[in-house]
């Protein structure tokens, strides 16, 4: 059960990446994502639910000091969710796929409550901003500690949130086990569909800028190269 | 004095490599009210050390810096690089004071904000996100490296240069502020990405077809149709 601790620490590293520090990128779903999957033994798994949040996330810009719905901890919460579940749960291929949609679903409420937290964590960095330039009068080398302690509230900020939130995640994910065998088999097969979704929803800020030309060159290249492999290899 | 009429580098390698590193976590402490201000006095901190030594003048460096701040992260080396030769003017005496020093990174705060902004959250992250998904479709995995990389590679080189440049110019760096090759790159970046996307999208929404065509055909409808509602939300907003 080593993933109970592995999950939240790889939270804690989103949640400090994504604004706090280093900003490697290491925080992108398609990062996070593949990253839990890998500690699960499925990290194709995890680079395609990767790549379903970070098609919803491409065009996310966390600019200044806008209040943003977390989408980095809502991914690395759910690929918890939905690994964790699989393997609790001892779900196979046809469930867990299934499950992608109540974890997309779970992922939003996530969003919700991680944006409320970084609001929460900025205001109490103002006041201890404050407590700070107070102390300053008597110690002028107290900046470094105090900064250090914010970096390390923002990795504790996502240790807890995924200690809290991975649990109900994962019990959103095995409900899918209660629905009927066809049910499960109908929702396994049209994830698929959910591509459409989400790469319309990834190629709208490209649509915004004025590149629907380069949209529409890369779209049909890429339509007869795939029927011309198959054509050729049957 | 002219800014870029330095008597040579004064800050020891040493120093400005804590600097540099140091830049990564400027947002440690981001908060509501005064932003980025005690990332940036953490980050200033090493070179306050070296230039300032009694208590008194120490205490007014970090208040200097602990002035609120906001501007993009990626872009803070240049803002770090060019306060940092300001406080060598100010240590010895080069017509510059604490006020200047305060105006002028309030002044360039917000501008390395409007174009690191749309250079690295609006073009470099996509175009290194559709790079990393596209080669993940040919190498599995590996296609998380390739978007570390590409991304990585325009952060670290940038900064390094950016924090060089903005201690050799000081005040002067407001001219690569205006470095056109950043807006041809941006242009650049957004094509290819649009380009790449659209080509990721296309090759798994038609190659669906191999094992069913009907599921292609509707996966292709739902892309069409939520495009098509997408565009209509924003019209009417």
């Amino acid at each position: 059960m080593e993933w109970m601790l592995a999950v939240p620490f790889v939270a804690g590293i989103v949640a400090m990446d994504t604004t706090s520090g280093p900003q490697l990128m290491v925080s992108e779903p398609f990062v996070s994502c593949s990253i839990v999957g890998f500690f699960f033994g499925q990290p194709e798994a995890g680079l395609l639910l990767g790549i379903f949040f970070q098609l919803i996330h491409l065009g996310h810009k966390p600019l200044g000091a806008v209040r943003f719905y977390d989408g980095n901890m809502a991914a690395v919460i759910a690929a918890g969710s939905l690994f964790g579940g699989a393997h609790a749960f001892g779900m196979d291929a046809v469930d867990l796929r299934a499950s992608m949609i109540p974890v997309i679903v779970y992922s939003i409420l996530v969003a919700i409550v991680g944006r409320k937290l970084t609001t929460w964590v900025r205001q109490l960095n103002s006041s201890r901003s404050d407590r700070m330039y107070a102390m300053m009068k008597s110690d002028p080398h107290a900046v470094y500690g105090w900064h250090v302690k914010g970096i390390c509230i923002s990795f504790c900020r996502g240790f807890v949130m995924a200690f809290i939130l991975v649990p109900p995640g994962m019990l959103a994910v095995a409900s899918v086990i209660l629905a009927p065998a066809g049910v499960r088999t109908v929702l396994a097969a049209n994830v698929p569909l959910l591509w459409g979704l989400m790469f319309a929803v990834a190629a709208m800020p490209y649509w915004n800028k004025g590149k629907r030309r380069f949209l529409a060159t890369g779209f049909l290249g890429g339509a007869a190269w795939t029927i011309a492999s198959i054509l050729v290899t049957g | 004095m002219d800014d870029s009429q330095h008597t040579g580098d004064r800050l020891s390698f040493w120093t400005f490599l804590r600097l540099f590193f140091r830049s990564f976590f400027l947002q440690g402490s981001f908060s509501e009210r005064y932003r980025q201000n005690m990332g940036f006095a953490f980050c200033m901190e090493p070179v306050g050390w070296k230039l300032w030594t009694e208590p008194e003048e120490k205490r007014r460096f970090i208040r200097r810096h602990m002035d609120d701040y906001n501007g993009n992260p990626f872009m803070s080396p240049l803002v770090l690089g060019a306060v940092t030769r300001l406080e060598e003017q100010l240590k010895h005496g080069e017509g510059i004071g604490e006020d200047d020093i305060v105006r002028f990174k309030r002044a360039i705060g917000p501008a390395t904000g409007a174009i690191g902004d749309r250079y690295f959250w609006g073009a470099v992250r996509p175009f290194s996100l559709v790079c990393g998904m596209f080669a993940s479709y040919y190498i599995g995995i590996w296609g998380v490296v390739v978007f570390l990389v590409v991304f990585n590679l325009h952060n670290l080189l940038l900064r390094w240069y950016w924090l060089k440049k903005g201690y050799h110019h000081g005040t002067g760096v407001v001219v690569e502020l205006k470095n056109h090759r950043l807006s041809r790159e941006i242009e650049v970046l957004e094509s290819a990405g649009a380009v790449i996307l659209s080509f990721l999208a296309s090759t798994l929404m038609v190659g669906i077809g191999r094992d069913s065509a009907v599921l292609s055909a509707a996966t292709l409808f739902v892309f069409t149709g939520c495009l098509v509602y997408l565009k209509h939300i924003r019209r009417k907003t």
